[in-house]
């Protein structure tokens, strides 16, 4: 995944709805809270005839607290919300009520609501074992850093409260430590002997580690009907990108629990990731039909009824899928980035994919965000799942803030290493590789590195290799995602420097083998953890040190030249954006010095000069697609149309949908450049972007034809242009003139 | 489809082309500059047009008599073969019940520019109301003959708008002009501008708040995407906005009229072929076509020369 903050975010709603309620410290009222409490321990136990008889009794309670259980357990959610609603008037200060309420809601999916009413709850009791566990819960399901110290705080508070120590172990082994989660594990059950969460964490573990395991066993000898172990197992193969293993858990859940629908939203959105969205269809479907009406499944079915709008083409080794709308202008470049990008890989990882890749491109970003996690609010931009690739449409973003090729090379990156290492690769070296192979394809791809990250650099911010992970799957802040990114891509900069792709692809199977991170650097590059820290750091410190250390420097510069510019003191703008060009390496305020050096020395009437700084504009990553066509321009102007094509041929990556002008005026540079092959890709561009002038777009298409010696079609092109706009004059005259006998083939 | 019937309508091309280009107020310096700089590009390519009449008025110099009496002139001058092009640049307001253009001081509704239209004897009229909410003149500018161009749909959209600078791109690209007789009609013009107006909002990833309109009977609602086929937008389709001095020329002269109504001619029966287009096999069609098209090139070969 590219710029994403987390991976395989999964909603447990359901589970936690279901999980027991609290047994610890309760605030005692007028009601006898056991009694629902044993309810659902039946229903925990597996005794669902037992459980309902139970909860059918609590209805005839006089508390509403305890008729809310009633309901809630025999599914009548809306009954259960009124009594709650009483019973939160009848005991306004009883964390219980509140804690109980607000995990109905996070049931019923209203997440905001459960969150408010059990922040409430610790309002009235700040060390309630089981608000504090049931906010980690919660908190955890948006891989929240603060939700380990939540469960840690909840099993200090109350010791006996086994749940905390299997939530902590869940998230520790979802951060990648196994012995952490371990260790967890093991003290819940040492409290609980029958703590079947625990138990499927460790059996996780080993079916991780590739082991065989008994735990699963002994989960089904306590309990035969616990489809939630083996939801659990998907929920952590999810988490390591080990998709196809994850579904076959999903499958073992649901058929020993088959209204397990937390287990068949899941299965159904993996399903729709690995490209099978009959039988995701069907899964969704059914967890919708039984009131499973989470975002994810509501979402998730929106998105697929949507697909009847995408078309799929299909070509040597691969499949792309794209909208309707701009199919016919993206499908030619994508084809081709995707064939180039497959012989890249395929000679550079000395490895073949058994699968056609297959790479979908949402122009609503909100639906590629749909598409990956059920879920709107994605930051990213590409997610890979092995073979299968979905990204955003370069329409999804706005021009100039978005390199979809950048983009489509990283994700199709990750789909070879993940399979190459038998999808057991660590995070941070598979994102390394990605963002690496970013800027092989051109210096000027890739996300040109931000003042966040030079701030992070002066500060030494970097998390040890050894725990890099950590920094893309649970980041203590934000902007630890972007600086994994970096940090990431920087490691494999140097490895490939220092040792060679042929070490890089060692290290990629040494993952497969299950080897971990400090093992394969001991192994591969004869360094300890520590040692390779200290050298990828002095290689960072080596590019962008001297950046980072006068970032206050650039960044006085580019306000002072842009200040001068904005009072038309060209001279001064001139002198202070060079202020912060001279001498440092590219970053992201390279782009921005550059553009308005250009914009004061065109202000100046220098054209020669202007077209040599929008040139190192393009170089350093710059990406307006007004500042590249100035460029483009300026290049015509200085009688350079290779440059001026070369300028153009850049928005292609960048912004292609909706600019017809673009095509044309790129078709028109190749023509002229004697290039009729690209010119003809350029025209045909043109005439898919829908063009005011379709009888020009025709006209163009003939001409590039007849440049290629192929009158034939120049001949039909021509019938179209002039069916459209019978006296179109040239059109007119190169038909005359392909006419002629000499000219017919 | 769409062709200047040189038998079935007097020529345009030896008329009169009365322009009133308005540029309104900006109230604030962005828009007083790009109102002021829109309404010069406007007067120089209106200007350039043959046979171009310009009455133009803008930021200060702009105001209600002005206005008024210039449409008394043209009314009084006009000739019926003649052609009337209004645009209006600039903000508009809309209160519920009537349409404002925004000028110093007193502003011009669109009641009264309708009025003030009234007597204009020229056949051929177009109004390019190109303001914010000027979907709200469209109810009282719309007339029999007389094509109306609205920037927005309703009163309601009120944001200043995209699309005047479109319309400027139309009239100095020669690829609005798609059917290529060096006569960009009003319904070419529109198409042109809107496009590009829907794609700067996709391209900009902004929500569009404008959706143009074209009018061009007495009782059109507007069209958004007029559909020719269906017999919409005719009207708009054989107004005349910008007329290219070549086609001018040609028309001078006796001989080159006589070739002009061979090339009318035969383009009048490409337009009726393709008319039975879906009824007849494609082969067929596509051989008539090609003939025909190869006719009008050779008739085009002699008039250029």
């Amino acid at each position: 995944m590219r710029n994403a903050t987390l991976l395989g975010v999964l909603t447990i709603g359901i589970l936690l709805a279901q999980a027991p309620a609290p047994k610890k410290r309760i605030a005692v009222n007028s009601y006898d809270h056991k009694k629902a409490l044993s309810c659902w321990d039946q229903r925990r136990a597996g005794d669902s005839v037992a459980a309902t008889k139970c909860f059918v009794a609590l209805l005839a309670e006089p508390s509403p607290a305890l008729t809310a259980e009633g309901h809630w357990g025999t599914g009548r959610f809306a009954d259960a919300m009124a009594d709650f609603e009483k019973a939160l008037k009848l005991y306004p200060d009883d964390p219980f009520v509140r804690i109980r309420f607000g995990l109905l809601f996070d049931a019923r999916f209203n997440r905001a609501e459960a969150l408010k009413l059990i922040s409430e709850a610790l309002e009235i009791d700040k060390t309630n074992p089981t608000g504090m566990l049931a906010l980690a819960r919660l908190l955890s399901r948006g891989f929240d850093a603060k939700a380990m110290d939540l469960a840690k705080a909840a099993a200090e508070a109350d010791p006996g409260l086994y749940e905390a120590r299997e939530l902590m172990a869940q998230l520790a082994l979802e951060n990648s430590d196994e012995a952490k989660a371990r260790e967890e594990a093991e003290k819940a059950l040492a409290i609980e002997p029958k703590a079947l969460h625990a138990m499927a964490t460790l059996g996780a573990i080993e079916l991780l580690q590739n082991k065989p395991t008994h735990f699963f066993d002994r989960i089904l000898a306590i309990q035969p009907q616990y489809g939630e172990a083996w939801f659990w197992a998907g929920h952590y193969f999810i988490l390591n990108r080990r998709y196809e293993e994850a579904i076959g858990y999903f499958r073992r859940a649901v058929a020993l629990k088959p209204d397990l629908w937390i287990a068949r939203e899941q299965l159904g959105i993996n399903l729709m990731r690995i490209g099978k969205p009959a039988e995701a269809r069907e899964q969704l479907e059914l967890a919708y039909n039984n009131q499973h009406h989470s975002n994810e499944v509501v979402n998730s079915l929106r998105l697929m009824d949507s697909y009847k709008n995408f078309e799929s083409f299909k070509f040597e080794g691969g499949e792309v899928r794209l909208h309707k709308k701009e199919a016919n202008v993206l499908r030619p470049y994508f084809a081709e980035e995707i064939a180039r990008a497959r012989r890249t890989y395929e000679a550079k990882y000395k490895m073949k994919l058994d699968a056609d890749l297959e790479v979908e491109v949402y122009p609503d970003h909100e639906d590629f965000a749909v598409r990956t996690l059920g879920m709107p609010g994605l930051g990213a931009t590409g997610v890979s799942f092995g073979p299968v690739v979905a990204m955003d449409s370069p329409s999804a973003r706005k021009g100039g803030d978005y390199h979809w090729a950048s983009t489509l090379w990283h994700e199709l990156s990750h789909s070879y290493i993940l399979v190459m290492s038998k999808f057991l690769v660590p995070r941070w070296f598979t994102e390394g590789i990605s963002v690496h192979e970013e800027t092989q394809v051109s210096s000027e791809w890739g996300d040109p590195v931000e003042s966040a990250v030079l701030m992070a650099i002066k500060e030494k911010k970097f998390l040890p290799v050894a725990e890099l992970d950590s920094g893309f799957v649970r980041p203590k802040d934000p902007l630890q995602v972007g600086l994994s990114y970096f940090q990431a891509g920087q490691a494999l900069d140097w490895i490939v420097k220092n040792y060679g792709q042929d070490t890089v692809n060692a290290m990629v199977l040494s993952f497969a083998e299950r080897k971990t991170t400090p093992q394969v650097i001991e192994q591969h590059l004869k360094l300890s953890p520590k040692e390779f820290d200290a050298k990828l750091l002095d290689f960072i410190q080596s590019r962008y040190g001297k950046s980072a250390d006068q970032l206050k420097e650039i960044r006085s510069a580019l306000t002072g030249a842009a200040k001068a510019l904005k009072d038309k003191d060209y001279d001064r703008a001139i002198t202070e954006a060079r202020r912060a060009i001279d001498g440092y390496p590219a970053t992201a305020l390279l782009a921005t010095a550059y553009e308005t050096l250009a914009e004061s020395l065109l202000a100046k009437g220098d054209k020669e000069k202007a077209r040599l700084a929008l040139r190192e504009y393009a170089r350093a990553s710059g990406r307006e697609p007004d500042s590249l066509k100035r460029l483009a321009q300026l290049e015509e102007e200085g009688g350079d149309k290779a440059m001026a094509a070369a300028a153009l041929q850049r928005l292609i990556y960048i912004a292609p949908v909706g600019d017809e002008d673009l095509h044309r005026k790129l078709g028109e540079y190749y023509l002229d450049l004697k290039q009729p092959d690209r010119a003809l890709a350029s025209f045909w561009a043109q005439l898919a972007s829908k063009p005011v002038d379709p009888a020009g777009a025709y006209y163009n298409l003939a001409r590039s034809y007849v440049a290629l010696s192929r009158p034939k079609d120049a001949q039909d092109a021509l019938f179209q242009a002039l069916e459209l706009a019978p006296g179109f004059k040239p059109a007119q005259k190169l038909l005359l003139e392909l006419e002629t006998p000499q000219s017919k083939d | 489809m769409r062709r200047f019937a040189l038998f079935f309508l007097p020529l345009p091309l030896l008329a009169t082309t009365w322009y009133v280009n308005l540029g309104g107020l900006g109230g604030q310096e962005d828009y007083e500059s790009r109102f002021k700089a829109q309404i010069e590009e406007l007067n120089k390519l209106t200007a350039a047009a043959p046979g171009a009449r310009v009455f133009s008025f803008a930021g200060p110099a702009l105001s209600k008599i002005k206005v008024r009496d210039a449409l008394a002139q043209i009314a009084r001058e006009a000739k019926p073969d003649d052609t009337l092009v209004l645009t209006l640049i600039g903000h508009g307001t809309f209160d519920g019940s009537d349409y404002k253009f925004n000028i110093p001081g007193p502003d011009i509704s669109a009641k009264e520019l309708a009025l003030w239209l009234l007597p204009v004897p020229a056949k051929r009229q177009l109004v390019v109301n190109t303001t914010s909410a000027s979907g709200a003149s469209l109810a009282d500018l719309r007339q029999e003959g007389r094509t109306v161009i609205t920037a927005t749909k309703s009163g309601t959209e009120k944001l200043a708008t995209v699309f005047a600078r479109f319309w400027l791109e139309a009239l100095r690209d020669p690829q609005s002009d798609a059917d290529k007789n060096d006569i960009v009609s009003a319904l070419e013009a529109y198409r042109y501008a809107d496009t590009k107006t829907t794609k700067y909002f996709e391209s900009n990833q902004r929500l569009a708040s404008e959706h143009a309109l074209i009018a061009d009977t007495s009782s059109s609602q507007g069209w958004r995407t007029p559909d020719s086929t269906k017999g919409e937008a005719m009207v708009a389709m054989r107004m005349p906005v910008l007329v290219f001095g070549s086609l001018q020329n040609a028309a001078k002269s006796p001989e080159k009229q006589t070739l002009l109504r061979q090339r009318e001619e035969l383009e009048q029966r490409i337009d009726n072929l393709k008319l039975r287009k879906a009824a007849m096999p494609a082969e067929q069609y596509r051989l008539e076509m090609r003939n025909l098209l190869l006719q009008v090139a050779r008739v085009q070969q002699e008039l250029d020369k």
